[in-house]
């Protein structure tokens, strides 16, 4: 077992080391600059080689990304291009609202998707299946910059129950949660429904039902816990997935978390930045990942890590 | 003209809004909108200066907020010398910064020597001109020494790219001023949460506000918070669900909508830029002055005005927008909407109608793709201007593309046409546009002209007023005959306060003036 | 989304587990009579059949040039004249979605084509060779996974430049790890079974048994992952023209109309929420299809 994590944890490196590279070629292909992004052109070509120069933007490639990963590995992620804050303070001050934005997304995901999963499978092939079925793709088919828009007018332009923008409030956080959570949710919701009727199919599942135990207990004691280890190990890709989608709903709810950092970075070409944020992301879908496979492992006794 | 009606304007909804006008109350918090976090709160750090910046930090100068004059700020007085190569200010006596220390011509001399020094790379250091030294005789005199005229440098003054900085901070936070930003404002730095809100707290010491104010002291609020919201429609209802006290710059498409209300305060100002087509004279088919020009009066401005900028511009018919200084009225050469002639020029340079509508000469059609920022008003332009072009047999494509993108290719000259925007107080912000020195940086359009070079630099070194005009009007004239530029047009910008806001005010340029403001229940 | 197995962890993939190249196809043939009887998984095809006809007869069936403003008529309530409205440019909202199912649908077509034909091929390979092939392919997709998807694709698009091609380009290469992944994980499932033993006892050679063997009892659970990765790949189509890196205005795709009508949805609410619905519909029934034919094609479900 400590073995088994010991070797998982070491695979990060690669992991990392391949994530940082791709990074730093994706923003030196792409055209645009730094420096000319900051000082808009209007400043003189001297002062923007200066510029450049002051932040080492003019040496070749592998000084640079050589640089990167030396001042990496003293724990040091460098100062934004953009903004000349540390990347890493910036990183810590707005990964937290990320970072409950996306497990709030989660608890929606997984309250709603498990109830529209199980309903369905529940009733499979009858209406409430459907019924099910087609809210949960909803979540899955609706733009999110427009759901989300949707919503705020709803429930905070029509119905004033919540607050349209920021993150002052624990109310604030409803809106964006349940946007970003529901395309989680339909992704949990017909997995429940697909692996819950794969169960339910099962010789002994019939047998107890045969038995006259009531559909309840039976659904409880015996197939819920199988039908949930497929679950759960989606459930973790998603938790990781959510940072991307985070992007979108960061911006049109004015959330202060990473994923709209990410996107201005991108846009401003501030490498430094787009490398943490991104270092950061790539880190914790591998650690959520691994989590999921530890619990599998407790959850599934068929499973053994080696 | 114009801004009286803005004024009256202003003037008419307060007293809608505010039948009783009482005495000032203290206290309370202003909530405004703003859409971005800007790059930092040192000026010597950010690309652009908005309101936080002009909250925590006075320029020497500033403008009279109705006629728009150059007036006394941290400088008492000042005289010109030497032709306009030295600027002597008269510091006001008494003025401290948010630490404490204060402001003094040593001050002036340690900011101006941080924007200029070549590793502070300050974006706004440009701005300031050929300046060649600053000396502080005394404590309160401090003389601006330039290697040779520089007409515009009371425009970049007030501006708070050159707002005064204290040396203690400097020396303080050096690098991370921006963090701790200390300025002489009337509002001082409290909290910065990027993505979320800059709040500022009244500055109890302030005393050397503008001359036009009312409160000659501190301002009546306690507190201003910055809300960051980036999404304009999400900015509009947080608005009218009463969450903030300020939108400024509302989103165009929802202006009537609020105004229709009738609740709220209504403040509109003429932007001190432009939106322009931009025309790179190097590609084969735009190096044709006569399909330059054809462009020009094949456009129906009052339909970009109209449909694309849902009313809230100006056409404009200069390159150099109707508020900027210099700009010059009825030029020979303005563009006016003239389908007929458009032909007319496009048939002279030789393109003959082909089978599908669009023009064409050697069996090339007459067709470009313009490049633009994916900013919804630019591209609502952009469909319109397509639209219009059509009619005369021009087939334009669209090319969203990211600031920086646009920046970096530009200057290799890939690009048919451009369609962006800019805003300057002052026409000499021309020289960057069109000068042939500036080819590979700012003059996108790869324009180059001698007469037009020696305008330019005749309009930076010429210090009298009336003379300045004449070289900007023959500068104008010039451009417009050259159509390297198709000017559009001028947007407005309008800003929303709720009611319980009294004595809020904006100046000639949209800055909001927040000394007199206080806040009813 | 990514419907993959996680990490070393092997479980099976969610499905299909005929035995042998040839039984496969004839469990295909009753695939296809049980999806004949599928009621969802009719629905499903009978919506995506409907959006095909629409894109592939747009030019017929279109009253109005999808692309051509008439601004006076700016904004129009769905009337006679103009059955679902008009937008802010005074277009045709009926004639854009037709013309702009051509664009959406091909995003999703050519994008999901795209990951598969690139994650199919890296994860049989994989899973039939394990050890250093595994290693090597493996690390990779954890590379392309941890990497945000959509951040990958807005990067692909800077790097590119928008506009249709890119945008399906950098669709296909972002989903392309998530196939990958699920692919290795069925194959390692079959690796061991009895038939393809017997493929290697009989001399046949590695590239013969991954095509005659491998592959076809590893494309049930594909054939599902690509309808359902059809909707998410018009979704994230979607969310890049929100940015403004999808396909270029005036071109009518859905997302971008979406997009354009948004800043309108308190003025004319049909304007965004017309192409939303067709987003919507179309999804779903890429998505019912892919549920049926997984239902079909899963021998334990009957």
């Amino acid at each position: 077992m400590h073995r088994y994590l010991a070797q998982r944890l070491l695979q990060l490196v690669p992991v990392l080391l391949g994530v940082s590279i791709l990074v730093f070629l994706m923003i030196h292909l792409v055209p645009g600059d730094p420096a000319q992004v900051l000082l808009q052109d209007y400043g003189s070509s001297e002062q923007i080689a200066a510029f450049r120069h002051a932040l080492g933007l003019d040496r070749p490639l592998p000084v640079q990304y050589g640089t990167f990963v030396w001042r990496l590995l003293h724990g040091d992620l460098g100062r934004s291009i953009h903004s000349g804050r540390p990347v890493a303070a910036e990183i810590a001050a707005r990964l937290p609202y990320t970072l409950r934005l996306a497990a709030c997304a989660m608890a929606v995901a997984v309250a709603l998707g498990v109830a529209l999963g199980t309903l369905a499978a529940l009733h499979h092939r009858r209406f409430v299946d459907y019924g099910s079925m087609v809210v949960a793709l909803a979540g899955i088919s609706l733009p999110s910059f427009w759901f989300g828009l949707v919503l705020i007018l709803a429930f905070s332009y029509y119905l004033r129950w919540l607050p349209a923008a920021g993150a002052d409030s624990a109310a604030s956080i409803v809106l964006p949660g349940v946007t970003l959570g529901a395309e989680a949710a339909s992704i949990i919701a017909r997995l429940t429904r697909s692996s819950l009727l794969e169960i339910l199919h099962q010789e002994y599942i019939r047998t107890a039902r045969a038995k006259g135990a009531g559909a309840a207990r039976t659904i409880f004691r015996h197939a819920f816990k199988n039908a949930l280890i497929p679950v759960l190990s989606i459930a973790g890709l998603q938790f990781a997935g959510l940072l991307g989608g985070a992007v979108i709903i960061e911006t049109v709810f004015g959330w202060p978390g990473v994923g709209r950092l990410a996107i201005d970075a991108i846009f401003n070409r501030d490498l430094p930045m787009v490398q943490g944020v991104v270092l950061v992301a790539a880190v914790i879908f591998v650690v959520v990942n691994l989590m999921v496979d530890l619990l599998y492992g407790l959850l599934d006794p068929r499973i053994r890590y080696s | 003209m114009r801004l009286g009606v803005t004024v009256l304007l202003a003037v008419l909804a307060a007293s809608l809004c505010a039948p009783v006008h009482s005495a000032p109350v203290r206290g309370g918090t202003l909530n405004i909108a703003i859409d971005a976090d800007p790059p930092s709160l040192d000026p010597h750090k950010t690309p652009s200066s908005g309101i936080p910046h002009s909250l925590l930090y006075n320029t020497l100068v500033t403008v009279d907020r109705q006629t728009g004059a150059f007036i006394p700020s941290l400088a008492d007085s000042w005289t010109i010398a030497e032709g306009g190569k030295v600027i002597t200010f008269k510091l006001h006596p008494g003025v401290k910064f948010h630490d404490g220390t204060p402001f003094t011509s040593q001050a002036v001399k340690a900011t101006l020597d941080r924007l200029t020094a070549p590793a502070t790379g300050a974006p706004g250091a440009s701005w300031i001109g050929p300046l060649d030294r600053v000396e502080a005789p005394d404590d309160l005199t401090v003389r601006l020494v330039f290697k040779q005229p520089y007409a515009p440098i009371f425009s970049s003054l007030r501006i708070p790219f050159l707002a005064m900085l204290s040396p203690a901070a400097i020396a303080k936070y050096g690098k991370d001023y921006g963090q701790e930003p200390v300025g002489t404002g009337p509002f001082k730095f409290r909290q910065w949460i990027p993505g979320d809100r800059i709040a500022l707290d009244r500055n109890p010491d302030y005393a050397w506000g503008a001359k036009f104010y009312q409160n000659h002291g501190a301002p009546y609020v306690d507190s201003v918070v910055l809300h960051i919201i980036p999404d304009e429609s999400t900015r509009s209802i947080a608005f009218e669900r009463g969450d903030l006290d300020i939108l400024p710059t509302a989103p165009p498409k929802d202006v009537a909508r609020l105004r229709q209300m009738g609740r709220y305060q209504v403040f509109q100002t003429p932007d001190d830029g432009g939106l322009y087509l931009g025309l790179n004279v190097t590609k084969p088919l735009l190096s044709d002055v006569r399909v330059r020009q054809a462009l020009g009066y094949g456009i129906n401005r009052d339909e970009v005005v109209n449909y694309a900028l849902e009313r809230l511009a100006v056409p404009m018919d200069s390159p150099v927008a109707p508020t900027i200084w210099g700009y010059a009225k009825g030029l020979t050469h303005a563009f006016h909407y003239d389908p007929d002639r458009a032909r007319r020029l496009l048939t002279e340079a030789g393109w003959k109608p082909g089978p599908d509508g669009i023009l064409q000469k050697g069996g090339r059609p007459l067709a470009f793709t313009v490049w633009t920022y994916p900013r919804e008003t630019y591209v609502r332009m952009a469909v319109v201007l397509q639209t219009e072009l059509k009619k005369i047999g021009v087939r334009m494509s669209i090319e969203q593309m990211e600031v920086a993108t646009l920046l970096a290719r530009t200057p290799k000259g890939e690009h048919d046409a451009l369609l962006i925007g800019y805003g300057w107080p002052d026409a000499d912000i021309l020289y960057y546009f069109f000068h042939s020195s500036r080819m590979a940086t700012t003059n996108r359009v790869h324009f180059s002209n001698a007469e037009v070079d020696r305008l330019l630099e005749a309009g930076r070194v010429t210090v009298d007023p009336q003379k300045r005009l004449a070289v900007y009007r023959d500068l104008q004239e010039l451009l417009l005959e050259q159509a390297p530029w198709i000017p559009l047009a001028s947007q407005i910008s309008v800003t929303f306060a709720q009611s319980r806001v009294r004595d809020l005010a904006e100046d000639k340029f949209g800055t909001l003036l927040l000394d007199d403001a206080y806040l009813v229940k | 989304m990514a419907f993959s197995t996680p990490g070393s962890a092997t479980v099976d993939a969610p499905a299909g587990r005929a035995p042998a190249g040839r039984r496969a196809r004839s469990h295909y043939a009753i695939g296809l009579r049980r999806l004949a009887r599928h009621r969802a998984a009719l629905a499903g095809a009978a919506i995506v059949a409907v959006f095909l006809l629409g894109a592939v007869l747009a030019p017929e069936l279109a009253a109005h040039d999808p692309t051509e403003a008439h601004l006076d008529f700016a904004l129009r309530p769905p009337t006679g004249a103009f059955l679902l409205g008009t937008d802010s440019y005074g277009r045709d909202i009926l004639s854009r979605l037709l013309f702009g199912g051509r664009i959406s649908l091909t995003i999703g077509v050519i994008a999901v084509a795209l990951s598969f034909c690139l994650g199919v091929p890296l994860g049989i390979l994989a899973g039939f060779y394990g050890g250093t092939v595994d290693h090597i392919v493996m690390r990779t997709v954890d590379v392309w996974l941890a990497f945000p998807g959509l951040l990958l694709a807005i990067g692909i698009v800077a790097v590119l430049g928008p506009g249709l091609q890119n945008v399906m380009l950098a669709i296909g290469i972002a989903g392309v790890p998530g196939v990958a992944r699920l692919v290795r994980g069925s194959v390692l499932s079959i690796r061991e079974e009895s038939y393809i033993e017997v493929g290697r006892a009989v001399g046949g050679s590695d590239a013969h048994i991954m095509r005659t063997h491998v592959l076809p009892n590893v494309l049930p659970p594909v054939i599902v992952l690509l309808t359902l990765r059809l909707g998410a790949a018009i979704l994230t189509g979607v969310g890049l023209s929100f940015l403004g890196l999808g396909v270029q205005p005036p071109a009518p795709e859905w997302g971008a109309m979406v997009a354009e009508g948004r800043a309108y949805l308190q003025r004319a609410w049909w304007v965004s929420t017309i192409p939303g619905a067709a987003i919507f519909l179309s999804v779903m029934g890429f998505n019912l299809l892919g549920d049926g034919l997984r239902d079909a094609l899963d021998p334990r479900l009957h």
